[in-house]
């Protein structure tokens, strides 16, 4: 028996020991008939694609994750008892939960819109996350599992338009969140970054970085993110997040100001942390003018 | 076991990327040791079936996961470079690889609404390219490409003036801008569907810059200049040239149109092809 047929066939045993499911009932879930399942379990015959194919679907798995056996079977078992936050070991560090379901409900809601639900599907499953289990925007979010996201939507044909595009979504998220209503009763954009920066980052957004104003006047403004050193001493790496997270920043912080009811402004990036600077530099400037609606 | 719809994809799949890398299944049976006549069999959706460990090789060989290879989601010129292959193209279409196949599919779907799909294949055998490298929006093509389709038309007076408004009707849609489509459907004014146009242009073509020039409360002026690889293209025909300044505005006018309700006078006081400017410049008003 070949290695791969060696580790498949352990992944699949494991899978049922995992969720403690009735051998019957397994073997329907595969569509295998007893004679075949004995057949394979004593090598002299393998799994088809259809098999595990039907597996995938039943337990929300990626094919892939499937026959390279990188399956997490506790938080397979706790998905399919209920649980459906339930999250991979490699994303249960609690420390590293500097991240906001808001960000990974605007990613989802974006794939499924633009790329349909089938791809959004495609992308959870690998990371074997339940993507339709953040509901709270506030909810504390892993890092690790927030740049792999981002990594398998690169993978996915996403390019930097799309990330940006992602970012700037975010509004319709936050629309009748603390978030949106607060900012949207502000004054003037001034007044918007005041508070935003006031209050509502720290409280609702990821505690990773440190977002300060450089500069704020009626129609710009200059904002510096750094990292923040505890955060990053905690990953154990020297940058957290990745250029995908950076570039879907942009687009949400360029989104803040479209609670005016002001176009999307105009964000020019001059630093990046993941481009080998020491921080990220934005240009935001915005125009008061009243526009075709 | 008779060819399930999960195995008529796969076949169809497998058959695509082979028509589009060149390889045969020869090729991709000594790489994989999946005998011959059974990827022969797969790719006619004939009573076959693979097993996991098949499947895997197939995944690693091209470079794209089994998720993808199933659904259909394939980068073939992912697959392309892992394998070493050049995309199949006559070489005289693998210069200039500026535009996008988002540009010419208004163009196709047009031929084939009116023509059949059979003559549209026709033409794509004259061209000497497959179908299959047109279908997806992002996939980078040769100018040259949709100069010598646009001058086939052109000389067999298959488009004319009158073809403009009905190329429109192909430009809106899903099958055409792809990941763009829900993107133009998202913004909320004509101003920002334009921005979007100006800062997705490569995704249509880096043939040219797109660009917002000046803007007030209803109109908004927009300039496309042309890029300096631009120069290497010869026009064998005027027509050529006319035909694509009248396509670009087509283009541009039927997305904004699709913002706004329909309410739009569009201009050109500058023109690149016609006029001789440095490049082509339109005034959208919106009423």
């Amino acid at each position: 028996m070949s290695e791969f047929i060696g580790t498949l066939n352990n992944t699949v045993s494991s899978i049922r020991e995992a969720i403690n499911i009735g051998h019957r009932e397994f073997l329907d879930v595969l569509k295998l008939t007893q004679k075949d399942y004995l057949r394979i379990i004593n090598g002299l015959d393998d799994y088809s694609i259809e098999n595990i194919y039907e597996l995938s679907e039943h337990f929300d798995l990626s094919l892939d994750n499937l026959v390279t056996g990188k399956v997490d079977y506790r938080a397979l078992a706790r998905q399919c008892n209920g649980d459906l936050k339930a999250m991979p070991e490699k994303y249960s560090d609690e420390r590293l939960n500097f991240g906001r379901a808001r960000t990974i409900i605007g990613v989802e809601k974006y794939i499924s819109r633009v790329c349909g639900e089938n791809v959004s599907k495609m992308i959870f499953r690998k990371l074997q996350v339940n993507r339709l289990s953040f509901d709270d925007p506030d909810e504390r979010v892993n890092t690790h599992f927030m740049m792999d996201l981002f990594k398998e939507c690169v993978d996915e044909g996403l390019d930097p338009i799309h990330l940006v595009e992602m970012g700037k979504a975010s509004l319709s998220v936050n629309k009748n969140t603390i978030v949106g209503k607060t900012l949207s009763a502000a004054r003037t954009p001034k007044e918007l970054f005041e508070i935003l920066h006031g209050t509502l980052l720290g409280a609702h957004y990821d505690n990773g970085f440190d977002y300060k104003i450089h500069e704020l006047k009626n129609d710009s403004m200059v904002l510096h993110i750094e990292r923040l050193k505890d955060a990053h001493e905690i990953m154990g790496v020297p940058t957290i997040g990745n250029r995908q997270l950076c570039l879907y920043k942009q687009g949400a912080y360029g989104s803040f100001i479209c609670n005016l009811n002001i176009p999307y402004p105009t964000v020019v990036e001059s630093q990046c942390v993941y481009l080998g600077h020491p921080k990220c530099v934005y240009h935001i400037s915005w125009d008061h003018r009243t526009l075709v609606c | 076991m008779q060819g399930t719809p999960l195995f008529y994809n796969l076949g169809q799949n497998l058959r695509k990327i082979r028509v589009a890398t060149g390889l045969t299944q020869t090729n991709i049976s000594i790489n994989t040791g999946i005998d011959q006549a059974r990827l022969s069999k797969l790719e006619n959706g004939k009573d076959i079936t693979l097993d996991t460990s098949q499947m895997y090789s197939l995944s690693q060989y091209f470079g794209i996961s089994i998720d993808n290879l199933i659904s259909g989601r394939i980068n073939f010129n992912k697959v392309s470079k892992k394998l070493g292959l050049e995309l199949q193209l006559p070489k005289n279409m693998l210069d200039l690889q500026y535009s996008t196949v988002r540009v010419l599919l208004p163009y196709i779907n047009y031929l084939d609404s009116t023509y059949g799909t059979k003559y549209t294949d026709l033409i794509f055998k004259h061209l000497k390219v497959e179908r299959h490298y047109f279908v997806d929006p992002n996939q980078p093509i040769s100018v040259h490409i949709c100069m010598e389709f646009s001058q086939f038309c052109l000389e067999r007076r298959l488009v004319d003036e009158k073809s403009y408004n009905d190329f429109s009707k192909f430009i809106y849609i899903k099958n055409t801008q792809g990941s763009l489509f829900d993107l133009y459907n998202s913004q909320t004014s004509p101003l920002s569907v334009v921005n979007l146009f100006a800062s997705s242009s490569s995704k249509y073509a880096s043939n040219f810059i797109n660009k917002i020039e000046d803007y007030n409360s209803n109109q908004f002026e927009v300039s496309i200049t042309p890029n300096t690889h631009m120069e290497e293209v010869k026009y064998k025909a005027y027509e050529v040239p006319d035909f694509l300044c009248r396509y670009l505005k087509s283009y541009l006018e039927t997305l904004v149109r699709h913002s706004c309700g329909g309410m739009i006078s569009i201009e050109e006081p500058e023109c690149h092809y016609h006029k001789g400017a440095d490049k082509c410049v339109y005034k959208i008003r919106v009423a």
